[in-house]
């Protein structure tokens, strides 16, 4: 037997220990903005004076917080504006408290981006019809600018924002820019507060005759963002509508630790949630929707 | 090189362990520790448990003195090479904090001494290959489990006694090995001292095998090994293809089992931890008094703690019946959508050091049959 290396049974990963995605990447946070009581948006940029990478629409970064761990968060500035990149973060828990209380100058970490983005780039045409619920409106405002930018390849673009109260809808200022560039934007709110005028009940209401009557369903593609019991409804009334599940997307969210599909954390049944998703085809998960604890 | 299967004796196995060390190899085998079969520090093939045999049963393990001087007559033990590849715990970075807030990085770069693993089953061979899989087939590379594998020899052996919780066979594996060894043995026990059959897999393991004293093997010696390897195989008659069996599970996922399972299933995780396919970890950050520093580490978690699938208002799986459904169903059925295979390799650890005696077998094959 000599001296050179012995087994080599598995692939040979020579040199990738350097995986730059499994290394975190220092950020200084520049600015932020209060989006409500409990969510803040933290724009940042390499502290290594760099750019930050270029993203798509619904990709996460593992932003982590010294000490305490990182959170799985969507990148929630445009894929055009790379100069920085924006985190639209709610209070949770530890890490997110900590994300959001970092002073500006301070200093967070950033590992990504990743996952699948919404699809826009595969689309035909057609209508696009967008759904936000709460803070759901984060991961769904860099496609809904790349949609906006793109409008004339879609016949009809729809923005269709609900939350809990007035109080809780994110990007406010920026939905009348929204409509004036070209997309019907319509708000609902669960429970109204002092300054509201605009309509009452859950996302699916903004499903009017009106809205039904003008959207070409057959061609439409829809994007939903929101709790797990939001999508489904939404998603119901529109297989109701003549939608094809297969041209319905959801974002899934799941208990994330690595973002890398290493730890196991963020299974949904067949899906690991950071390698195929957050964006799925309703199609390909239709088998496990509502099933619960899984 | 040796292309055709060699014999040797106890001596030549020695002058194998010898060279391996020679050759800076940690050498591991199978010892009788604490009243298991661990893998331990193996300096001579005396070192193995002699003449010792073990049996097991749902929630049950025992060692026993058996009638002959075999090397290797007891099957898998709690551990497996898992714990030697992907350890229970491992650094992921460093992460120190200058008096200007300023955050330096340093990733942990693991650069592990070659490791010899000495009677490898082949079920845990077949494991190896599905971690293999997961943590090194991915878009990302685990790089501890990575360059742990790298730097591996293998000796597997062929089972002659299959256990009392074994199901390799119904799972379309063993109990004979067909790939992933450097060097396979196949014990043939004798009134003289167990005689080897070794069939290199690798040129490393070729040429290993032609540095010790070996003959060519004689078409008896072949014509024992196929025995001993048939009633192995019958010692596990299988009624239910308990491989194809599995993959209907997702199917079921509204059984009412799962609830009447996590009745008697405790949470306490040994199934997921005695795994040599589970893989689930988490990441926990710890900070120096000071503050000044902060570092990641790796653990092993399992889908059975609460924590697990905790997000905002509680843990997804509350349940203990979800969690169970969470491990049979990744295990038989979603593994072959994630990872296009099963995630069981039929090596029956999980059965044995179920404090409740829980059988894998038996749930598989009546979930899979039931109505929902
Ligand atoms: C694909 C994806 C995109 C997300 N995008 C955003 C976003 O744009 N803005 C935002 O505010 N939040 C987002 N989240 C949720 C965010 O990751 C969690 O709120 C955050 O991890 C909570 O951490 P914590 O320590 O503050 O709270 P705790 O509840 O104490 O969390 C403890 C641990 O549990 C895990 N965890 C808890 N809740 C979640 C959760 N909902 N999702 C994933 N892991 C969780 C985290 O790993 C965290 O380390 C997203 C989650 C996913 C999976
Ligand atoms: S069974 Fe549980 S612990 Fe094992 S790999 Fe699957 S999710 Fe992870
Ligand atoms: S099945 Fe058995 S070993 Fe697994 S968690 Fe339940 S009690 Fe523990
Ligand atoms: S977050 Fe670790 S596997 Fe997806």
């Amino acid at each position: 037997m000599n001296a050179a290396p012995i087994a080599q049974p598995g692939r040979d990963t020579s040199g990738t220990t350097l995986d730059s995605l499994l290394v975190p990447r220092p950020y200084h946070v520049i600015a932020k903005r209060l989006e409500t009581h409990d969510v803040t948006t933290l724009h940042v940029v390499p502290c290594d004076g760099g750019r930050p990478p270029s993203f798509k629409p619904a990709q996460v970064g593992m932003v982590g917080a010294f000490g305490v761990g990182e959170a799985a968060l969507s990148i929630s500035s445009e894929v055009h504006q790379l100069s920085q990149h924006s985190y639209t973060i709610r209070r949770a828990g530890p890490i997110t408290n900590a994300l959001i209380d970092t002073p500006i100058g301070g200093t967070v970490t950033v590992r990504g981006p990743f996952g699948r983005p919404w699809p826009i780039d595969d689309l035909d045409g057609g209508s696009l019809v967008i759904f936000g619920g709460g803070l759901g409106l984060a991961p769904l405002r860099a496609v809904i600018h790349e949609a906006l930018r793109r409008r004339s390849d879609f016949t009809d673009l729809r923005v269709l924002i609900g939350a809990r109260t007035p109080r809780d809808l994110i990007f406010r200022d920026e939905y009348a820019a929204w409509d004036e560039r070209g997309a019907h934007v319509a708000v609902i709110v669960d429970n109204r507060d002092d300054d509201w005028a605009g309509p009452i009940g859950m996302i699916p209401d903004l499903l009017d005759d009106q809205t039904r009557a003008e959207v070409d369903w057959v061609t439409a593609h829809v994007m939903i963002c929101g709790p797990d019991p939001m999508m489904a409804s939404v998603s119901k009334r529109l297989t109701g509508l003549g939608v094809e599940t297969s041209r319905i997307w959801w974002t899934m969210e799941r208990n994330m630790q690595c973002g890398n599909a290493l730890c196991g954390h963020c299974q949904f049944g067949p899906i690991i949630v950071c390698r195929d998703g957050p964006v799925v085809n309703l199609a390909d998960i239709e088998p496990y929707v509502g099933i619960e604890e899984l | 090189m040796y292309r055709s299967p060699r014999s040797f004796a106890a001596a030549s196995g020695n002058a194998m362990l010898a060279l391996l060390a020679e050759q800076g190899f940690e050498v591991i085998g199978p010892r009788r520790i604490d009243e298991a079969i661990v893998y331990a520090p193996l300096g001579t093939f005396d070192d193995l448990p002699i003449g010792v045999t073990d049996r097991q049963m749902p929630g049950r393990y025992s060692l026993h003195d058996s009638d002959r001087r075999s090397y290797f007559d007891a099957a898998v033990g709690p551990h497996s090479v898992k714990h030697h590849l992907h350890p229970s715990s491992s650094t992921v970075w460093d992460i120190t904090r200058s008096d200007d807030g300023a955050l330096s990085i340093e990733m942990h770069r693991p650069e592990p001494a070659p490791l010899a693993v000495i009677g490898v089953r082949p079920c845990d061979l077949v494991a190896l290959e599905k971690q293999d899989r997961v943590l090194m087939g991915g878009p990302h590379i685990n790089p501890v489990y990575a360059a742990n594998r790298r730097r591996l020899f293998i000796v597997a052996v062929n089972c002659n006694h299959p256990s009392g919780t074994c199901f390799c066979t119904a799972m379309g594996n063993g109990p004979t090995a067909v790939r992933g060894f450097d060097i396979l043995l196949t014990e043939l026990p004798g009134d003289e001292g167990s005689e080897f059959v070794a069939t290199a897999g690798t040129d490393a393991g070729g040429r290993l095998l032609e540095s010790i004293d070996t003959d060519a093997a004689t078409p008896e010696q072949l014509e024992r090994a196929a025995e001993l390897a048939a009633a192995a195989a019958d010692e596990m008659r299988a009624e239910v293809d308990l491989l194809e069996a599995g993959t209907h599970l997702k199917e079921h996922l509204d059984s009412e089992m799962w609830a009447e399972i996590g009745e008697r299933c405790l949470a306490c995780a040994n199934c997921t931890m005695s795994c040599p396919t589970c893989f689930c970890t988490d990441l926990i950050d710890t900070t120096s008094i000071a503050s000044v520093s902060s570092r990641r580490t790796r653990v092993w978690d399992s889908c059975f703690t609460g924590s697990f699938s905790h997000m905002g208002p509680g843990p997804v799986r509350g349940s203990i019946g979800s969690r169970y459904r969470q491990w049979l169903v990744h295990k038989f059925s979603t593994w072959h959508d994630q990872f296009g295979e099963s995630g069981c390799v039929g090596c029956g650890r999980c059965i044995t050091w179920c404090p409740v005696g829980i059988d894998v077998r038996r749930e598989v094959a009546r979930i899979s049959r039931s109505g929902t």
